[in-house]
C-alpha cells in the first residue's frame, strides 16, 4: 500500500492540480465542510474542527487505500477551491463510488478548472475501475443534474450501495457511469 | 442559432432561470450561472452548435452575448 503521508497523490491538468488532503489543507477542509449552504447535502452531521480532521487524516485515512479525499487547487492561481475524491474501492470487482465533490470556494463556480477537475479524476479513476457509483440526494436537484450531465444515470437495477440511499436523513438516488459513459461524455465536454 | 434562440436556450435549458436575461446580462447577475450553467453551457455548444468551446473562453465570458459569440 502506497504511503500516503510520504506519497501524497498529485493529479495534474491543463489548468487544475488535484493534491491529497495533507495537513496544509485541513485549514480549508473544515471552512468548507462547516458551511451551512454546503454541509445541508454532506455526511457530517457534527461541526468538523482542525483536531477532528488530524484524527480521522492519522487513524483513518492514511491506513485506508480504499478512499481518496483530493484537494482541486486552481492552478493560475494556486487556490485551493474543492474537493473530490472516491470511496468503496474494490479493484477486484474493478468499482468505487464518487464522492466528496465540493466546491468550497464560490468564486469558482465557473471556472475551467473545476470543471476540468472531474476529468481529471476520472481519468485516473478509470484505470481502476469499469463503473463509478454515486449518491446523491433526491432533493439536491442541481448536483442531480450536473451528474447526469457528466454522463451519470439512475441505477434503475439492483442497488450497489443500499447502505448511502440514506444519510443524515435524506434520501439519495443511486447513479452509475461505466468506463464507456465516461468517455462518451468526455468528448463532449473536453 | 439566432440570438432569440440562444437567449430562450440559456434561459430555459443551461440557466434554469425565471430572471429575465439578454445578450448584454452581466453573467456575474445571473444568480444560477454556476458550475452546473458552466458545463451545460459547453454540452449545448458541443450538442446544438457543433462547437468545441474553450473552457478558459467560458470562464472569461462577462456577458450573455459573449457565450454568444463562442458558439459563431
Amino acid at each position: 500500500m502506497r504511503d500516503k503521508r510520504k506519497e501524497p497523490l498529485r493529479l495534474e491538468g491543463k489548468t487544475v492540480v488535484l493534491e491529497e488532503i495533507a495537513p496544509k489543507y485541513f485549514s480549508y477542509v473544515v471552512a468548507w465542510r462547516n458551511n451551512p449552504e454546503l454541509n445541508k447535502y454532506l455526511n457530517q452531521p457534527f461541526v468538523l474542527t482542525e483536531e477532528l480532521e488530524k484524527k480521522w487524516y492519522e487513524e483513518t485515512y492514511v491506513k485506508d487505500d480504499t478512499q481518496g479525499l483530493l484537494v482541486i487547487v486552481d492552478k493560475k492561481t494556486n487556490t485551493p477551491i474543492g474537493t473530490t475524491g472516491w470511496a468503496n474501492m474494490d479493484r477486484e470487482r474493478r468499482r468505487c463510488t464518487g464522492e466528496r465533490l465540493l466546491l468550497g470556494d464560490s468564486r469558482f463556480r465557473t471556472s475551467a478548472a473545476f470543471l476540468e477537475s472531474f476529468f481529471v479524476v476520472g481519468d485516473f479513476l478509470y484505470r481502476s475501475v469499469d463503473t463509478m457509483y454515486c449518491h446523491v440526494a433526491v432533493e439536491n436537484k442541481k448536483a442531480m443534474r450536473l451528474d447526469k450531465m457528466l454522463g451519470f444515470q439512475v441505477n434503475q437495477g439492483e442497488i450497489q450501495y443500499p447502505q448511502n440511499l440514506l444519510v443524515c436523513g435524506l434520501v439519495q438516488q443511486e447513479l452509475y457511469r461505466t468506463n464507456e459513459m465516461y468517455e462518451t461524455i468526455r468528448q463532449q465536454l473536453l | 442559432m439566432t440570438q432569440e434562440e440562444f437567449v430562450s436556450k440559456m434561459q430555459d435549458e443551461v440557466l434554469d432561470t425565471d430572471q429575465e436575461i439578454a445578450m448584454e446580462t452581466k453573467l456575474e447577475e445571473i444568480e444560477e450561472w454556476d458550475s452546473l450553467a458552466f458545463v451545460s453551457f459547453i454540452a449545448i455548444a458541443n450538442t446544438a452548435a457543433g462547437k468545441q468551446v474553450d473552457r478558459t473562453a467560458v470562464q472569461n465570458a462577462v456577458t450573455v452575448g459573449d457565450l454568444y459569440a463562442l458558439l459563431q
